[in-house]
């Protein structure tokens, strides 16, 4: 699943766009990121507070297996390698 | 001679085994193994719809979560 600090209808408009049936959550309150240790603060962006990129792969009984937060928001992994992380957990 | 094939043929019996139940090599992966293991924390979000998710709702589930935001 996404999340996002967009707003859910702004998320709902890039999901029809991109013909994405992946679920979608906003974070607009910055209720989750915080407690997952991926939120950004920068006094001097005019968001304030954003969300680091990040990736969660949390096991059947809730539990948090892998964990990686991008230094770079604008850096990617490669979702192939993902995808054997989250079959491997 | 049948007893050096059959020992040959149950190890490598084992050895596949033991792969296709091995993880992968986390660390070519760049994600990294979250020790000591913890409970993901709870959260509470509206979906498209404004319909709230929560993590227990995703109970029995593999859930890969993926933070991202229109930087």
């Amino acid at each position: 699943m996404g999340v996002s600090t967009d707003h859910h209808l702004a998320l709902a408009a890039w999901q029809r766009d991109q013909s994405s049936k992946q679920l979608l959550l906003s974070d607009f309150r910055r209720q989750m990121l915080p407690a997952y240790g991926a939120m950004q603060t920068d006094q001097a962006s005019p968001v304030y507070r954003y969300a680091k990129r990040a990736y969660f792969i949390i096991d059947k009984t809730g539990t948090v297996k892998f964990v990686k937060v991008m230094d770079n928001p604008l850096d990617l992994l490669d979702p192939a390698e993902v995808l054997k992380a989250v079959k491997a957990s | 001679m049948m007893r050096r094939i059959t020992v040959i043929g149950l190890a490598l019996a084992l050895l596949t085994v033991g792969s296709a139940g091995a993880a992968p090599d986390f660390a070519s992966l760049q994600v990294q193994s979250y020790q000591p293991p913890k409970a993901a924390p709870a959260f509470a979000l509206p979906g498209l719809d404004g319909k709230i998710t929560r993590l227990t709702d995703l109970r029995g589930k593999i859930v890969l979560v993926f933070f991202w935001a229109t930087w």
